[in-house]
């Protein structure tokens, strides 16, 4: 690697300002992807000074690097195998204290490494007492001082990179653990040497401590060497529990024993953020707040994109328009328009929401109030087999599912996310309102409003029914340990949230997109072939699909037309209204097809509520498969989600068809 | 000194941890956050549903459900 | 702390006059929103937009969150009375929500603003400033003059 080459990488806590400091240092060059193989989101970035490249690699926010979980594994995996030139850890220096123990980890990677004290500003206001200049001394480490959020000290933080870059050798502070710990590492050390290829690799003093720790990550890498039998039976006489625990107390220890020479901490002061904790879970106003806050959130995400999503569909609509009069021959204006142009525009059209509702969760997230809401609904949705952060995207769902499955990152564990994400289709969203609007209008308009209001509990109720579910058989286990930091409120940056929104838009365009338009395009495909009829009519294939499933959807009471029109609700629900009006040859004319509908001999109120019950629960549409599977980065998954649905979908929509017609 | 375990404690009380019970991952994570033996503890307010519980540890805020909280052996001090 | 007590007079009538207020307006709205629900249940629900029965309870849900604001007002000016320094917390957040729900209602505004101006849609014509003008945003007015006199005493974390 060329000289002026440098590769950072930013470690740190969650909820110490590492992104913001990513932000600050690389501006707008930035690339957001994936790491290999795993669905944790890897985020790089360059910034050229003083002649320099450099090149920063967010690490995932952790809190240790013990492989508990994904995100530990791939901070730790990429600091040890790619051998940044420098690790920069950003300390948040109000809590100095829980960091160091980070601190105490990254140090036996063996890399060089610079301590970024972020946010000392606050940690002064508070009345902390920091001593960098001692702090420097006994870390054996450039230790920094930075305001991310106000651009100090980034300056001096990337002549300090340079500066250790050109350094020819560290030393690094190490923790001692003890004579009879010491004794044990270094058995193992030993052992390791012998593979040559290994220590190459990786620095043995690691490892061992590792392998004490009772790493299986550790285990599992060294497995294919010539000591890991006899590394085994070392370890398998030792009890390796006891030990882990002896480990971490000797890193606290040590911490203890040094932290009060780095920093005097003020306790008594209260804090501006404990008093607004102090209301915003406050026993009887908590909850109350909470339910303001959320409708707040829901109500400008489905409310205020609304005027932009018609902008977005105009454009598209009207891009149809000029393909229809512009290009010749009909078939080829009818692909362009119909479909790959109502594909993109659907991929499109979710744009503003999904935009909106990022940047409110960042605000929510940056100011500290996400934890918070996590920690007064936790009760509730442990109950039904979830954790607390489930809440958000359960709630979203009701406006439109796909981004309510994308607000599911916030939640650590895989599991819990999973369950989320797999129930999540069952809350009923607003395209599926057409849908009751019309048939309860038609068939119950007296009782209407209750009909719609007991479809969207039955949804509530299947979701809850199907976490309970999932946790006992697929998902089997209890929601993981909820173990959560609040952090202090703070005051949420614009900038910031915009650049989320961006982030997680653009990624939704990227990922979800294609399969949408995919998705799209074949519909279209199979509604406009065989060669000449009319679109969606019973003679396309779409209908003739329609016509042979239709004896499969015959017992829960659907015609054919049913049949096809729940087929293109795949594209999105709201279309099966239309595509209904197209089968009645009554167009988009609504009452015409309330009168169509209530003088089919097929359709009576029961077959309408066997419908809607069917349309609720039935596979999402195309946008929700895509964002499930790039969500859940498992196709797997997506099968099972989709299949799950389309058999609850039958079972109960059968037991209202099949249980009316016995009560009539 | 009365030991108890940390569930048992009311908002305002504080203990230094004796044990921390729990095993396998709960019990790293418990360690990561600084629940280890020796450190202190205050408990600062349950959540309006009376679950999860707020403690202040090494200066920070962090959270636990009662179930978890029942894992860690405190002794209360005045 | 100290700092607080001085003008705790001040606050303490700030906090009761904007409670009152807020449970005021919240009360009326409810009550209207209660009376037009009622009414509608009596008509037939395919005529009236049943979108709006389901969700925009947006009425009834806004007479809520008046309330809610106008008793964490009162809250903490109960606090305050009984001697304790946390209600000026309450206040605080009391301002802190009740400007941001104005700010809600204000963006609502333009959005519909936008559909029926920009857009010309169908569904919203005739849109006018004063049927989406709500309570919280013009009452609004008063958390912000508080907000703007301590400002300095809140704003210890505005960094």
């Amino acid at each position: 690697m060329a000289d002026n080459k440098i590769r950072v990488a930013l470690t740190g806590n969650p909820n110490v300002g590492k992104t913001t400091l990513f932000n600050v240092i690389t501006g707008s060059k930035q690339h957001v992807g994936n790491w290999p193989g795993v669905t944790v989101e890897k985020k790089s970035g360059f910034k050229i000074y003083k002649g320099y490249e450099i090149e920063v690699i967010d690490l995932p926010g952790t809190y240790s690097l013990t492989a508990y979980s994904l995100d530990e594994v791939v901070a730790r995996d990429f600091i040890v195998d790619e051998k940044p030139d420098v690790v920069i850890q950003i300390v948040d220096a109000t809590n100095i204290e829980r960091n160091l123990y980070l601190t105490t980890q990254l140090m036996e990677l063996g890399s060089k490494m610079i301590i970024a004290l972020n946010m000392y500003d606050l940690a002064e206001e508070r009345g902390d007492k920091l001593n960098v200049e001692k702090m420097k001394e006994i870390l054996a480490m450039p230790v920094v001082c930075t305001i991310a959020s106000d651009n100090v000290g980034i300056s001096e933080l990337l002549d300090t990179v340079i500066s250790e870059k050109q350094k020819d050798d560290h030393h690094a502070w190490r923790i001692g653990y003890g004579d009879e710990i010491e004794s044990k590492i270094l058995e193992i050390e030993k052992v390791l040497s012998q593979d040559s290829e290994l220590a190459s690799k990786y620095p043995l003093r690691w490892l061992a401590v590792r392998l004490l720790d009772g790493d299986e990550n550790i285990l599992n890498k060294i497995s294919g060497s010539i000591i890991a039998s006899e590394i085994k039976n070392i370890l398998a006489s030792l009890d390796i529990e006891e030990y882990e625990a002896l480990m971490a107390d000797k890193r606290y220890e040590c911490i203890n024993a040094l932290f009060p020479q780095m920093c005097e901490r003020c306790m008594t002061r209260m804090t501006t953020s404990d008093m607004i904790d102090r209301v915003m879970t406050n026993k009887y106003l908590g909850i109350p707040i909470f339910l303001a806050l959320m409708w707040g959130a829901f109500e400008l995400t489905f409310s205020f994109a609304s005027p932009f999503m018609t902008i977005v569909e105009k454009i598209f609509l009207w891009l149809g328009e000029m393909a229809a009069i512009h290009i010749h021959p009909d078939w080829l204006a009818s692909l362009l328009g119909e479909g790959i142009i109502g594909g993109v525009g659907s991929v499109f059209s979710f744009i503003p929401n999904i935009f909106i509702l990022f940047f409110l969760l960042s605000l929510l997230e940056d100011s500290g109030y996400l934890a918070r809401a996590a920690f007064i609904v936790d009760r509730i949705m442990y109950k039904i087999g979830l954790q607390g952060k489930s809440f958000i995207p359960m709630l979203l769902g009701f406006g439109c599912n796909v981004p309510a499955i994308m607000a599911t990152r916030s939640i650590e564990d895989r599991m819990d996310r999973m369950a989320t994400i797999m129930v999540l289709p069952f809350i009923s969203c607003g395209a599926r309102l057409p849908i009751y609007i019309l048939f309860a209008g038609t068939f119950f308009s007296k009782n209407a409003g209750t009909v719609i209001f007991c479809i969207y509990l039955l949804g509530i109720l299947v979701a809850v029914t199907s976490a309970k579910l999932l946790r006992t058989t697929t998902l089997k286990g209890h929601p993981a340990p909820f173990i959560l930091e609040l952090p202090p409120y703070r005051i949420p940056t614009i900038k910031n949230g915009i650049r989320h929104m961006w982030d997680n838009g653009s990624m939704y365009i990227k990922k979800a997109g294609t399969i949408i338009m995919g998705g799209s395009v074949v519909i279209w495909l199979l509604a406009a072939l065989p060669w000449g009829v009319e679109y969606g009519s019973e003679n396309s294939f779409i209908g003739i699909i329609g016509h042979s499933i239709q004896p499969l959807l015959g017992p829960l009471g659907f015609d054919w037309k049913i049949s096809v029109s729940l087929l293109f609700g795949f594209v999105a629900k709201e279309i099966v209204v239309a595509s209904l009006g197209v089968l009645y040859g009554v167009g988009d004319d609504h009452f015409a097809l309330t009168d169509s509908l209530l003088a089919d001999p097929n359709m009576h109120s029961i077959t309408a509520l066997s419908l809607m019950v069917f349309s609720l629960l039935y596979m999402p549409c195309i946008a929700v498969v895509g964002i499930i599977k790039k969500e859940t980065g498992s196709w797997k998954w997506t099968a099972f989600s989709i299949a799950y649905g389309l058999i609850v979908a039958w079972l109960l929509a059968f037991v209202v068809f099949q249980g009316g017609m016995l009560l009539i | 000194m009365v030991e108890s375990t940390l569930n048992d404690l009311r908002p305002g009380e504080k203990a230094r941890i004796v044990k921390v019970l729990a095993k396998g991952t709960v019990r790293r994570k418990l360690m990561d956050m600084g629940m280890v033996p020796g450190s202190e503890v205050e408990v600062v307010r349950t959540a309006p549903l009376g679950d999860p519980i707020e403690f202040r540890i090494k200066g920070y805020s962090l959270s636990m459900r009662k179930q978890e909280a029942a894992n860690i052996v405190v002794e209360t001090i005045a | 702390m100290e700092h607080y007590s001085g003008r705790l007079k001040e606050k303490m009538l700030f906090a009761s006059f904007t409670g009152l207020l807020y449970v005021l307006a919240g009360s009326i709205q409810l009550f209207f929103s209660l009376c037009t629900m009622m009414d509608l249940c009596n008509m037939s629900y395919f005529k009236s937009d049943i979108a709006d029965l389901l969700f925009a309870p947006s009425d009834l849900i806004g007479s809520l969150i008046l309330l809610l604001i106008g008793s964490i007002f009162i809250y903490g000016m109960l606090d305050l009375r009984n001697g304790s320094n946390e209600g000026i917390a309450y206040i605080y957040v009391g301002i802190l929500i009740s400007l941001l729900f104005a700010a809600v209602y204000v963006l609502v505004m333009t959005g519909n603003w936008m559909d029926s101006y920009l857009l010309n849609d169908p569904e919203i014509k005739g849109w006018d400033f004063v049927n989406d003008l709500r309570p919280a945003i013009y009452l609004g007015a008063l958390p912000l003059c508080g907000y703007l006199i301590w400002k300095k005493e809140f704003g210890n974390m505005n960094k």
